[in-house]
């Protein structure tokens, strides 16, 4: 009997059957797994971070994320300490997480896979992907006057960038106890950006809009410069705007900077090929595992369940909206004074979300018109969108951090 | 709480102000590149006697016959191998 209480005392059983937060949060993660796996909803994401959650939910495996505090310490401890007395998915976060090394590292590979191209032919487009950053200022407020702290209200505003880097990013420098939270609405709603498009675009574009013909309008009317060495545009652009911003905003700099770096390796071509696979495949992919695992784990049952992920992820949701309609709007307003008219799905593109949203930009119009292919106009509002996201984090993290 | 939430709108005002002007510096100095790397491109051109121009592909069409998306397939192809430094002198139908 004796034996049988011990074998009883090994296994996780009992914890289990005493938390039933415990065992919830299981049932997360196994969603979440299934959103991932079987719904395709951002999978290279999604599973690292689903699995961070189940492994973090797993009684007596050391390997749930701790949150620093004046009592155990340990933003004072060595990083042999940390896995000595935490555990190594402690010394993961502390290393790679709260010294915010891994959303410039996947920024970086983020770059090294973008083409700057479809921007730099529709550079009057890039205007709108400073519309679409709406979101993220007018949810900091919103979030404030439901009672977060401005730091808080400042890192799930973020969301509403619709770029997951980049709001992990900020929620690390600022409110890195809503780091689980921020993270799985902000990859949520990035996986549901092909639901939460039409259904703005349902609400504030008007059927003759939908049917402005981008081409039409370049016909009409002829742009006045054409790109004659696109290749060497491409290779200046980054380092020259990279030298820009962070002389304006030095706190960007850590995203931007990268994003350009790696956008830079990839433009020179062949001379800097072997760095530009790294980039965009060895360490992307590697970041990414990490990144995954280690957001995945701060999520424990007393961390997540409570009312704070519930506003966040409303929160979240609104400045996902407010940012897709604010390039809308932004575009309606510019047609107003422009001969030259411009499709709204255009800003509705303006959030991140690379290249997803301008593939579902392309599909509402070409529902309307089957020979309006926005693709490309839209990846120039989509592009800027980034740095633009990018830029919006330099600027809460300068003020409140 | 009033500090704070006029703290909450400066953040907004600044942090609009400042995402349209770096992406409003992101469009001028996208425009002043492709101007400056324009001009430069040109005078290089001009300057330079071994460089040819190449021939349009409506031309190719008209002397040789070939179907225009084969040939700009092949210029396509020529040019993504060679990243931009190669270019077609002559296309020839052997059979």
């Amino acid at each position: 009997m004796e034996i049988l209480e011990k074998l009883y005392e090994m296994t996780a059983i009992g914890e289990l059957i005493n938390s039933p937060g415990t065992l919830l949060m299981i049932a997360i993660s196994f969603l979440l797994l299934y959103l991932g796996i079987y719904k395709k909803y951002e999978p290279l994401l999604l599973v690292p971070i689903a699995f961070g959650v189940l492994l973090a939910n797993l009684p007596g495996g050391n390997m749930n994320v701790i949150q620093a505090t004046a009592e155990n310490g340990i933003e004072h401890m060595t990083i042999l300490e940390i896995a000595k007395n935490h555990g190594i998915m402690n010394m993961l976060y502390y290393t790679l997480i709260k010294t915010g090394l891994l959303p410039p590292l996947i920024f970086m590979g983020v770059g090294a896979m973008t083409d700057f191209g479809p921007m730099l032919r529709n550079l009057r487009l890039a205007f709108f992907g400073a519309a679409a950053q709406i979101g993220i200022f007018s949810v900091l407020i919103s979030a404030f006057l439901l009672g977060f702290s401005l730091k808080q209200a400042g890192a799930l505003g973020i969301i509403g960038g619709a770029d997951g880097p980049t709001a992990i990013y900020t929620s690390i420098i600022l409110a890195p106890e809503l780091l689980g939270p921020i993270a799985i609405a902000a990859y949520s709603y990035m996986a549901l950006v092909p639901v939460i498009i039409p259904l703005v675009v349902r609400f504030t574009i008007t059927k003759k809009e939908l049917k402005i013909n981008m081409k039409q309008q370049e016909k009409l009317f002829p742009k006045k410069v054409k790109i004659k060495n696109l290749k060497l545009v491409k290779i200046i652009f980054p380092i020259v705007l990279a030298t820009l911003v962070a002389i304006l905003v030095p706190s960007s700099v850590p995203l931007v900077g990268m994003l350009l770096f790696g956008n830079l390796i990839k433009e020179i071509g062949n001379e800097t090929n072997r760095l530009f696979k790294a980039a965009s495949e060895t360490i992307m992919n590697t970041a990414t595992i990490f990144l995954g695992l280690t957001v995945g784990a701060t999520m424990t049952a007393i961390t997540f369940l409570n009312q704070e992920t519930l506003l966040i992820v409303v929160g979240g949701f609104l400045a996902f909206a407010i940012s897709i309609m604010g390039g809308i709007f932004a575009v309606k307003i510019y047609n107003v004074f422009s001969k030259k008219k411009i499709n709204p799905l255009i800003g509705a593109t303006g959030l991140s979300a690379v290249p997803m949203a301008s593939r579902v930009a392309n599909e509402i119009a070409l529902e309307h018109d089957p020979r309006n292919h926005i693709l490309q106009y839209a990846m120039s509002s989509n592009i800027s969108g980034v740095i633009g996201s990018a830029v919006a984090a330099g600027v809460l993290i300068s003020f409140l951090s | 709480m009033e500090q704070s939430l006029s703290n909450a709108f400066l953040i907004l005002f600044v942090g609009m102000i400042t995402v349209f002007v770096v992406l409003l510096l992101v469009v001028l100095t996208g425009k002043m590149l492709i101007k400056l790397v324009d001009n430069i491109s040109y005078d290089k051109l001009e300057a330079s006697p071994t460089i040819k121009f190449v021939p349009k592909l409506s031309e190719y069409e008209d002397r040789e016959g070939i179907d225009r998306k084969k040939i700009a397939a092949i210029v396509a192809s020529i040019d993504v191998i060679t990243q931009g430094k190669g270019y077609i002198t002559k296309v020839e139908k052997l059979s």
